[in-house]
Protein backbone atom coordinates (compact mmCIF):
# COMPACT_ATOMS: atom_id res chain seq x y z
CA UNK A 1 0.00 0.00 0.00
CA UNK A 2 1.65 3.51 -0.87
CA UNK A 3 0.95 6.62 1.07
CA UNK A 4 -1.08 8.48 -1.29
CA UNK A 5 -2.98 5.93 -3.67
CA UNK A 6 -3.99 7.66 -7.11
CA UNK A 7 -7.45 9.65 -6.85
CA UNK A 8 -9.32 9.27 -10.32
CA UNK A 9 -12.68 10.55 -8.92
CA UNK A 10 -14.14 12.47 -5.96
CA UNK A 11 -17.36 12.06 -4.62
CA UNK A 12 -18.41 15.33 -2.57
CA UNK A 13 -21.22 15.43 -0.52
CA UNK A 14 -23.73 18.67 -1.23
CA UNK A 15 -23.88 18.12 2.25
CA UNK A 16 -20.26 18.85 2.89
CA UNK A 17 -19.95 21.93 0.99
CA UNK A 18 -22.91 23.41 2.22
CA UNK A 19 -21.57 22.78 5.80
CA UNK A 20 -18.07 24.34 4.67
CA UNK A 21 -19.76 27.53 3.54
CA UNK A 22 -21.73 27.85 6.80
CA UNK A 23 -18.74 27.46 8.54
CA UNK A 24 -16.44 29.83 6.45
CA UNK A 25 -19.43 32.55 5.79
CA UNK A 26 -19.07 34.60 9.47
CA UNK A 27 -15.50 35.18 8.51
CA UNK A 28 -16.58 36.45 5.21
CA UNK A 29 -18.70 39.05 6.31
CA UNK A 30 -16.17 39.74 8.59
CA UNK A 31 -13.87 40.97 5.80
CA UNK A 32 -11.51 37.99 6.20
CA UNK A 33 -10.70 34.39 5.06
CA UNK A 34 -11.38 31.14 6.34
CA UNK A 35 -11.28 27.95 5.52
CA UNK A 36 -11.79 23.62 6.49
CA UNK A 37 -10.42 20.55 5.76
CA UNK A 38 -12.41 17.64 3.72
CA UNK A 39 -11.73 14.57 5.32
CA UNK A 40 -12.86 10.94 3.57
CA UNK A 41 -11.58 7.78 2.36
CA UNK A 42 -8.77 7.94 -0.12
CA UNK A 43 -8.76 5.50 -2.98
CA UNK A 44 -9.13 5.51 -7.06
CA UNK A 45 -12.75 6.79 -6.19
CA UNK A 46 -12.30 9.09 -2.94
CA UNK A 47 -15.25 10.11 -0.83
CA UNK A 48 -15.60 12.97 0.94
CA UNK A 49 -17.53 12.39 4.38
CA UNK A 50 -16.19 14.97 7.14
CA UNK A 51 -16.12 18.16 7.18
CA UNK A 52 -13.28 19.30 9.41
CA UNK A 53 -13.20 23.33 10.95
CA UNK A 54 -10.28 24.35 12.71
CA UNK A 55 -11.21 27.61 15.27
CA UNK A 56 -9.76 28.92 18.27
CA UNK A 57 -7.04 31.70 18.78
CA UNK A 58 -4.39 30.10 16.81
CA UNK A 59 -6.06 30.19 13.49
CA UNK A 60 -5.55 33.01 11.45
CA UNK A 61 -8.25 34.59 9.77
CA UNK A 62 -7.32 38.18 7.64
CA UNK A 63 -8.28 39.84 4.84
CA UNK A 64 -6.07 37.95 2.93
CA UNK A 65 -4.83 34.64 4.41
CA UNK A 66 -6.34 31.95 6.60
CA UNK A 67 -3.87 29.68 8.52
CA UNK A 68 -3.63 26.82 10.60
CA UNK A 69 -1.26 26.12 13.05
CA UNK A 70 0.57 22.78 13.47
CA UNK A 71 -0.97 21.80 16.59
CA UNK A 72 -4.31 22.31 15.28
CA UNK A 73 -2.89 20.20 12.47
CA UNK A 74 -2.22 17.40 14.98
CA UNK A 75 -5.59 17.28 16.27
CA UNK A 76 -7.27 17.11 13.51
CA UNK A 77 -4.85 14.05 12.43
CA UNK A 78 -6.07 12.67 15.65
CA UNK A 79 -9.51 12.85 14.93
CA UNK A 80 -9.33 11.46 11.48
CA UNK A 81 -6.73 8.26 11.85
CA UNK A 82 -8.36 6.46 14.33
CA UNK A 83 -11.35 6.46 11.68
CA UNK A 84 -9.41 5.84 8.94
CA UNK A 85 -9.95 9.20 7.49
CA UNK A 86 -7.30 11.12 5.31
CA UNK A 87 -7.09 14.68 4.07
CA UNK A 88 -8.67 14.93 0.84
CA UNK A 89 -8.97 19.16 0.40
CA UNK A 90 -8.24 21.96 1.93
CA UNK A 91 -11.10 24.17 0.87
CA UNK A 92 -10.81 28.20 1.34
CA UNK A 93 -11.89 31.37 0.95
CA UNK A 94 -11.31 34.40 -1.37
CA UNK A 95 -13.35 37.54 -0.67
CA UNK A 96 -12.65 38.56 -4.42
CA UNK A 97 -15.48 37.32 -6.74
CA UNK A 98 -13.38 36.78 -9.59
CA UNK A 99 -12.46 33.75 -10.67
CA UNK A 100 -10.59 31.72 -8.14
CA UNK A 101 -7.16 31.32 -8.74
CA UNK A 102 -4.55 30.24 -6.46
CA UNK A 103 -2.25 32.69 -5.29
CA UNK A 104 1.71 31.97 -4.96
CA UNK A 105 1.02 31.81 -1.05
CA UNK A 106 -1.96 28.96 -1.78
CA UNK A 107 0.73 26.74 -4.07
CA UNK A 108 3.77 27.18 -1.92
CA UNK A 109 2.61 27.00 1.74
CA UNK A 110 -0.43 24.47 1.16
CA UNK A 111 -0.03 20.85 1.88
CA UNK A 112 2.09 19.37 -0.91
CA UNK A 113 0.79 16.04 -1.40
CA UNK A 114 -0.67 13.98 -4.49
CA UNK A 115 -3.99 14.22 -5.46
CA UNK A 116 -5.20 16.47 -2.56
CA UNK A 117 -7.87 19.43 -3.83
CA UNK A 118 -7.26 22.80 -2.71
CA UNK A 119 -10.24 24.66 -3.40
CA UNK A 120 -11.71 28.05 -3.53
CA UNK A 121 -14.79 29.51 -2.77
CA UNK A 122 -14.94 32.82 -3.79
CA UNK A 123 -16.76 35.85 -2.11
CA UNK A 124 -15.88 35.01 1.17
CA UNK A 125 -18.17 31.63 0.93
CA UNK A 126 -21.49 33.22 -0.43
CA UNK A 127 -21.02 31.56 -3.80
CA UNK A 128 -23.17 28.42 -3.64
CA UNK A 129 -22.46 26.65 -6.49
CA UNK A 130 -19.44 24.43 -6.48
CA UNK A 131 -18.83 24.46 -10.52
CA UNK A 132 -18.17 27.87 -9.36
CA UNK A 133 -15.61 27.38 -7.33
CA UNK A 134 -11.66 26.98 -7.93
CA UNK A 135 -10.97 23.45 -8.20
CA UNK A 136 -6.72 22.37 -8.51
CA UNK A 137 -5.05 19.29 -7.81
CA UNK A 138 -1.39 18.90 -6.69
CA UNK A 139 0.22 16.62 -9.27
CA UNK A 140 4.11 16.72 -10.06
CA UNK A 141 5.10 18.94 -7.46
CA UNK A 142 2.41 21.84 -8.22
CA UNK A 143 -1.13 22.59 -8.29
CA UNK A 144 -3.09 22.65 -11.58
CA UNK A 145 -6.86 23.99 -12.24
CA UNK A 146 -9.23 20.98 -13.15
CA UNK A 147 -10.68 21.84 -16.43
CA UNK A 148 -14.27 22.32 -16.83
CA UNK A 149 -14.95 18.65 -18.67
CA UNK A 150 -12.38 17.54 -16.46
CA UNK A 151 -14.10 18.94 -13.09
CA UNK A 152 -17.48 17.15 -14.97
CA UNK A 153 -15.70 13.78 -15.09
CA UNK A 154 -14.00 13.72 -11.88
CA UNK A 155 -15.77 15.58 -9.17
CA UNK A 156 -19.21 13.69 -8.24
CA UNK A 157 -21.41 16.32 -5.80
CA UNK A 158 -23.62 13.24 -3.95
CA UNK A 159 -26.80 13.41 -2.13
CA UNK A 160 -24.76 11.67 1.07
CA UNK A 161 -24.61 12.85 4.43
CA UNK A 162 -21.59 14.84 5.96
CA UNK A 163 -20.28 15.07 9.26
CA UNK A 164 -18.86 18.65 10.50
CA UNK A 165 -16.25 18.25 13.01
CA UNK A 166 -15.28 21.58 15.10
CA UNK A 167 -11.70 21.11 16.17
CA UNK A 168 -10.17 23.51 18.51
CA UNK A 169 -6.91 23.78 20.51
CA UNK A 170 -9.00 23.81 23.48
CA UNK A 171 -11.29 21.30 23.04
CA UNK A 172 -10.88 17.84 24.08
CA UNK A 173 -11.75 15.30 20.79
CA UNK B 1 20.52 -25.11 27.42
CA UNK B 2 24.41 -24.12 27.44
CA UNK B 3 25.70 -21.17 29.27
CA UNK B 4 26.69 -20.26 25.59
CA UNK B 5 23.21 -20.79 24.12
CA UNK B 6 21.84 -18.36 27.24
CA UNK B 7 24.40 -15.87 27.11
CA UNK B 8 23.40 -15.58 23.34
CA UNK B 9 19.89 -15.59 23.83
CA UNK B 10 20.48 -12.58 26.79
CA UNK B 11 22.39 -10.70 24.11
CA UNK B 12 19.22 -11.12 21.54
CA UNK B 13 16.90 -9.67 24.34
CA UNK B 14 19.00 -7.17 25.18
CA UNK B 15 19.42 -5.87 21.69
CA UNK B 16 15.51 -6.42 21.32
CA UNK B 17 15.25 -3.74 24.43
CA UNK B 18 17.29 -1.25 22.57
CA UNK B 19 15.06 -1.02 19.72
CA UNK B 20 12.28 1.04 19.45
CA UNK B 21 9.58 0.66 17.27
CA UNK B 22 8.39 4.04 15.56
CA UNK B 23 5.21 4.63 13.69
CA UNK B 24 4.35 8.52 12.20
CA UNK B 25 1.04 8.60 10.89
CA UNK B 26 0.63 12.30 8.17
CA UNK B 27 -2.95 13.47 7.66
CA UNK B 28 -3.03 12.93 3.68
CA UNK B 29 -1.74 9.70 3.82
CA UNK B 30 -3.59 6.30 4.00
CA UNK B 31 -0.02 4.49 5.20
CA UNK B 32 1.91 5.53 8.26
CA UNK B 33 5.78 5.26 7.93
CA UNK B 34 7.11 2.26 10.52
CA UNK B 35 10.80 1.88 11.05
CA UNK B 36 12.40 0.51 14.20
CA UNK B 37 15.40 2.59 15.34
CA UNK B 38 18.03 2.36 18.18
CA UNK B 39 17.03 4.27 21.14
CA UNK B 40 19.75 7.02 21.08
CA UNK B 41 19.05 7.85 17.75
CA UNK B 42 17.93 11.56 17.04
CA UNK B 43 14.93 12.69 16.59
CA UNK B 44 15.96 14.27 13.23
CA UNK B 45 16.94 11.05 11.27
CA UNK B 46 13.26 10.08 12.11
CA UNK B 47 11.49 13.52 10.84
CA UNK B 48 14.34 13.25 7.94
CA UNK B 49 13.27 9.40 6.63
CA UNK B 50 9.75 10.10 7.83
CA UNK B 51 9.19 13.35 4.94
CA UNK B 52 11.33 11.11 2.62
CA UNK B 53 8.92 8.13 3.10
CA UNK B 54 5.49 10.41 2.38
CA UNK B 55 7.50 12.18 -0.11
CA UNK B 56 7.45 15.99 1.57
CA UNK B 57 10.27 18.26 2.10
CA UNK B 58 10.59 21.35 4.42
CA UNK B 59 10.74 24.25 1.90
CA UNK B 60 12.48 27.84 1.91
CA UNK B 61 10.46 30.69 -0.05
CA UNK B 62 12.28 33.95 -0.05
CA UNK B 63 13.42 34.41 3.50
CA UNK B 64 10.89 32.18 5.24
CA UNK B 65 10.97 28.56 5.90
CA UNK B 66 8.25 26.16 6.24
CA UNK B 67 9.09 22.84 8.21
CA UNK B 68 7.30 19.82 8.97
CA UNK B 69 7.44 18.86 12.40
CA UNK B 70 7.22 15.79 14.68
CA UNK B 71 4.58 15.94 17.01
CA UNK B 72 4.19 13.19 20.15
CA UNK B 73 1.23 13.07 22.41
CA UNK B 74 0.39 16.88 22.10
CA UNK B 75 3.65 18.03 22.24
CA UNK B 76 5.42 19.61 19.15
CA UNK B 77 9.28 18.62 18.70
CA UNK B 78 10.80 21.77 18.03
CA UNK B 79 14.19 20.05 19.28
CA UNK B 80 14.91 17.00 16.69
CA UNK B 81 18.38 16.98 18.37
CA UNK B 82 17.30 15.15 21.22
CA UNK B 83 17.30 11.31 21.62
CA UNK B 84 14.42 9.18 20.67
CA UNK B 85 14.65 7.60 24.69
CA UNK B 86 14.81 11.39 26.13
CA UNK B 87 11.46 11.80 24.12
CA UNK B 88 10.15 8.49 24.98
CA UNK B 89 11.56 7.38 28.56
CA UNK B 90 13.53 4.32 29.17
CA UNK B 91 10.91 1.82 28.92
CA UNK B 92 8.95 2.39 25.82
CA UNK B 93 9.42 0.55 23.24
CA UNK B 94 6.97 2.01 20.55
CA UNK B 95 6.49 5.36 19.83
CA UNK B 96 3.64 7.22 17.53
CA UNK B 97 4.60 10.24 16.45
CA UNK B 98 2.66 12.54 13.66
CA UNK B 99 4.14 14.27 10.94
CA UNK B 100 2.56 18.25 10.76
CA UNK B 101 3.18 21.43 9.33
CA UNK B 102 1.41 24.64 9.37
CA UNK B 103 -0.87 25.22 6.09
CA UNK B 104 -1.34 29.24 5.21
CA UNK B 105 -3.54 29.90 2.20
CA UNK B 106 -3.56 33.46 0.94
CA UNK B 107 -4.86 35.46 -1.78
CA UNK B 108 -2.40 38.54 -1.06
CA UNK B 109 -0.27 37.97 -4.20
CA UNK B 110 -2.73 36.96 -6.19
Amino acid sequence: VVPFPAIERWAIPQAACEQTRTAVLPAGRRGTESGAFWLGKRGADSVVTTVAMPVGSRVVEQPSQWSVPTELHQRVTAYAKPRSLTLLAVVHTHLSSKRPRLSRTDRERGVRVPGVLAVIIPVGGSEGDPYRWGWFVFEDGDYRELTPDEYTQRVTITTEPSELVVVGAEDPL
Amino acid sequence: MSTQEQGYQQDQVEARKQVVEVRVDYLPAVRDYEHPYERDVILETVRVDAMHFFGVQDRTVGRDTYKYYLVYGETRLDNTQVTLEQVIGEHAHEAKFTLVEEITTGAADE
